[in-house]
């Protein structure tokens, strides 16, 4: 679910902040019944390594506008499948947003995990 | 005069293909190691050649350029520019890198952690090519001080060897408080030429030069130059740099970003040059860098302190050179760069060969290596050769041409020229002692034990060292191609003397062949110098200067900020809260009273207006936040107080949903959520009892909170008499246009202020990492029984675990 409020929010609510939130909500959900441990293994990447990702998906998603000749960070679409004008659009800002989604997700688990490890002791 | 070509892509594409490298190359830990070394090079390769195509425009004297906008608005733009002297840096980055690459794949062997020094490599080199090939200052800036970084990575490889951490972290301070330097003299220097474009100020060099702030910026950048190319006094950081791997020293701390700084001295010749400050300052701070160096080396026994030590006194050569100026300067600092770079980095290569293959750098303990390595033995004697300036090799040109152009220098000239001779009298004697110690004579027990390097870690000897030779033999075309048109970046003219095979029987190489002699005795007198010098400094404490000036203040840091922050922060989070409330009031107040009277009408007659327009579902939500909040107050339990503020945050997020806010609703919704969990775990470690402040410290307390709400509630309504900003009306019309979005609140946040959401998201990034530290960081002490202080009782010395953080 948390995945479908990312990709929702340019037309509706939702939107990298909130599905990162959600995605967050529910890991915590699974560690609460499963431990921490196993919600690491279930991550399979580090937090902090989803936090860089995330920092680095969104910073060049502003390169390729850089690399046409336009100011960094002007957003370029596409439309997917290429020949259908009215098929899924595909950005940059989407590549950005996905960035938001890691670093908020990244944050939080993070912190979360952390607390919980440190409870145990 | 210099026609300008457009680059295409290639400019930029060679600095980002390092950079990509250097992504990739995380993930090769799983290759094989052959598969890795020769895999490893490929990036560079492809930035070498990129850079190679243009050879011939330069070389007829032309200049490659693609400019790149950034934020036009702003006047921020990338501008990469290639030029002579761009061409002859960029090609030993890239050229070397190559070989290094390849090296550093056979030095690291199995380590687990060599793709991060693989990575940390190719980010270097992106750095270094993007601070070659820049015309923009504040690129050029940004690049310079992306070096430093990755040159602190790199150094502190070791992570678990406190000489290491403690190395890296001395280059970093160093490095870095010159870089601050640096940049206060490019924006002064930015601002005096009216633009940051570098070939653009050289229209303007007679504005420049005459300006006020003119002696300042000479003073920044000088300073900026020295710390990074081991200048005396800041030249004690280079020879600590060597606890970095073998590879790392080959590259960075001989070949390449020691020279950044005398590449920049180099690049602001056409700006900066010309008066006498100029090249006094160059002439004697390079001469005295060249002593110090030199002399110090003669105390090391190890192989790459001798390096290091001698590449000071190397940099120092270069540094007068451009002192020097003129057409024969720049061309001999240019040949020298060029000689340098070759003979230096395969003499490093060379000593990390002999580390790994027979375990020992000790000058004492080696010898008769060349039976067990013949290859690396060949390099090394031909590099050694080039070092100690024998005709047939590169280094014996610029050695020569150094001397000349030296001596016309008013004032200074025969120290300097002195200085050079003893100079490389002492890189002789270095050079002999590799050669006629280490691999010659008598194999010791560590020779017995050692065998030839692979062939991944003799590429680069052998190559650099062939070189040398090539390039004397080949001295016309290495003079018309590649330090000819470098030289033209630097100074206008032509310079007396090319480079040749050989020059005249002349009083220089008469300074020369003194040097040899010195550089023969010097070698026989080592041993008992060394032992000598080494008894002087072993004494005793450790001698006064600028490193020890600059420990003491590391070691200082850590105890002085612990006793400010003693002082000033109790460790109780409610005083801190305190603290920043207040000084909210304080500041707020002090903003509205300045605004004027006139804000007082207009609240009463809002307040009156919406008196009318409340419905029923907004009455009950209100009702329910106030009784909320008031729990929360006086909850007698923490866990009943987070609750309370749970529900006041929901009901708030309710409120947002019947103003027709769904985003920030859901976002409220899901913070709060998250916030009470995030309590809730903290809680458990909280001590079993709370601190009730006396009667007169709560009516305090509770006063600066109310104070703060309606402080809040006053800004809130006359923000809201303001007419509806234009921006946000903007952004709703443009949003599905523009923005391809129908949800303004994700089209504002991503696409039209992207680069506020970009700012955010690493202030979180930092957050996280703040978290981390203050919950790993603390000690590990079971928590004492404390117990409760008398109820009026304010404890002011908290207990350890909460100052620690």
């Amino acid at each position: 679910m948390s995945l479908w409020l990312l990709l929702r929010g340019h037309n509706e609510p939702g939107g990298g902040f909130s599905g990162g939130l959600i995605g967050a909500i529910a890991l915590v959900v699974y560690m609460f019944g499963f431990g921490p441990e196993a919600t690491r293994r279930v991550l399979s990447v580090r937090p902090m390594t989803m936090i860089g990702l995330g920092m680095f998906f969104a910073t060049i998603s502003g390169l390729l506008a850089f690399f046409l000749g336009a100011p960094y960070l002007k957003a370029y679409w596409t439309v997917l499948p290429p020949w259908n004008p009215d098929g899924y659009k595909l950005g940059t800002p989407l590549l950005f947003d996905i960035g938001v989604y890691l670093v908020v997700v990244g944050t939080m688990l993070n912190i979360i995990l952390l607390l919980d490890e440190e409870r145990k002791e | 005069m210099a026609q300008e070509k457009m680059g295409g892509l290639s400019l930029a594409s060679s600095i980002a293909i390092p950079f990509l490298g250097a992504i990739l190359v995380a993930f090769a830990l799983r290759l094989p190691q052959r598969v890795t070394a020769v895999l490893l090079p490929l990036p560079a390769l492809a930035s070498f050649l990129l850079l190679l195509q243009h050879a011939r425009t330069i070389a007829a004297g032309g200049v490659v350029s693609e400019p790149y906008n950034w934020a036009p608005l702003l006047g921020l733009s990338l501008n990469l520019r290639l030029d002579g002297l761009g061409l002859l840096f960029a090609l030993l980055i890239a050229g070397i890198g190559v070989l290094v690459m390849a090296y550093a794949g056979g030095y690291m062997g199995s380590d687990p952690q060599r793709c991060r020094l693989f990575s940390f490599l190719y980010m270097f080199m992106g750095a270094m090519l993007g601070m070659a090939l820049s015309d923009n200052l504040i690129a050029l800036f940004i690049f310079w001080e992306i070096t430093s970084v990755t040159s602190f990575l790199l150094i502190g490889y070791k992570h678990r060897y406190e000489d290491s951490r403690r190395s890296a972290l001395v280059a970093l301070t160093v490095t870095a408080a010159g870089g601050l330097v640096l940049l206060a003299g490019v924006i002064m220097l930015g601002l005096a030429a009216g633009t940051y474009e570098i070939s653009a100020m050289v229209a303007n060099v007679d504005a420049i030069q005459a300006h006020p702030t003119f002696p300042a910026i000479l003073t920044c950048i000088f300073i900026g130059c020295f710390t990074k190319s081991a200048q005396f006094p800041f030249h004690f950081w280079l020879p600590g740099a060597m606890a970095a791997p073998t590879p790392v020293s080959a590259y960075l701390h001989s070949a390449t970003m020691v020279k950044a700084g005398v590449f920049l001295l180099a690049r602001l010749s056409p700006v900066l040059a010309g008066s006498a400050a100029w090249t006094t300052t160059l002439v004697i701070v390079g001469s005295l860098t060249i002593l110090v160096g030199a002399g110090l080396a003669l105390l090391k026994a190890d192989l790459k302190q001798l390096l290091a030590y001698s590449t000071v006194a190397s940099l120092g050569v270069m540094v007068t050179l451009l002192g020097a100026g003129g057409a024969d300067g720049a061309f001999a600092a240019m040949a020298f760069l060029w000689a340098h770079a070759l003979y230096k980095g395969a003499l490093f290569m060379v000593a990390g060969s002999v580390d790994h293959e027979s375990g020992t750098r000790d000058t004492r303990l080696l010898g008769g290596l060349w039976l067990k390595m013949p290859y690396t033995g060949t390099a090394a004697i031909l590099a050694g050769l080039s070092f100690i300036g024998l005709p047939l090799f590169a280094g014996f040109a610029a050695k020569e041409l150094t001397l000349k152009s030296l001596s016309p220098v008013a004032n200074f000239g025969g120290i300097a020229i002195a200085a050079v001779v003893f100079g490389s009298a002492v890189g002789g004697a270095i050079a002999l002692i590799l050669i006629g110690r280490v691999f010659a004579g008598k194999p010791t027990d560590a020779a017995r034990q050692a065998h030839e390097a692979p062939w991944s870690m003799r590429l680069g000897p052998v190559v650099l060292s062939v070189a040398g030779i090539f390039f004397a033999l080949n001295a016309t075309n290495l003079e018309s191609w590649l330090i000819l048109p470098a030289m033209a970046s630097i100074s206008l003219g032509d310079p007396t003397k090319g480079l040749q095979l050989f020059y005249e029987f002349d009083r220089y190489l008469g300074f020369s062949a003194l040097g040899w002699l010195a550089a023969v005795g010097l070698f026989y007198a080592y041993p008992s110098v060394r032992e000598r010098g080494q008894r002087i400094t072993d004494r005793k404490r450790p001698t006064p200067g600028p490193e020890r000036a600059l420990n003491v203040a590391l070691d200082g840091l850590a105890p002085f900020s612990g006793a400010i922050i003693r002082r000033i922060q109790s460790g109780y989070l409610r005083r801190y809260v305190m603290i920043c409330a207040a000084t909210l009031i304080a500041l707020i107040s002090v903003g509205l009273l300045l605004r004027g009277p006139d804000w007082q009408t207009l609240d009463l007659t809002y307040l009156q207006s919406i008196g009318s327009e409340f419905s029923v579902h907004e009455l009950i939500i209100c009702t329910v936040i106030i009784v909320a909040s008031i729990m929360a107050v006086v909850a007698s339990g923490r866990l009943t107080a987070v609750a309370a503020l749970g529900i006041v945050g929901f009901s708030v997020a309710a409120i947002y949903i019947l103003y027709g806010a769904p985003d920030l609703a859901l976002t409220q919704f899901l913070v709060e959520t998250l916030t009470v969990v995030i309590f809730v775990l903290v809680f458990y470690h909280l001590p079993k009892y709370a601190v009730v402040p006396r009667k007169t410290k709560k009516w305090l307390e509770a006063s600066i909170a109310i104070t703060v709400g309606c402080l809040m509630t006053a800004l809130v309504l006359m923000t809201n008499i303001e007419p509806a900003s234009k921006v946000s009306t903007w952004h709703s019309l443009n949003s599905y246009e523009l923005g391809l979005g129908r949800n303004v609140v994700n089209v504002i946040l991503v696409d039209f202020r992207v680069m506020d959401t970009l700012g955010e998201i690493v202030v979180l990034g930092v957050a996280a990492l703040g978290v981390t530290a203050l919950l790993k960081l603390r000690p590990r002490f079971r928590r004492r029984k404390i117990e409760p202080p008398a109820d009026a009782v304010v404890i002011q010395q908290a207990d350890d675990e909460e100052v620690r953080s």
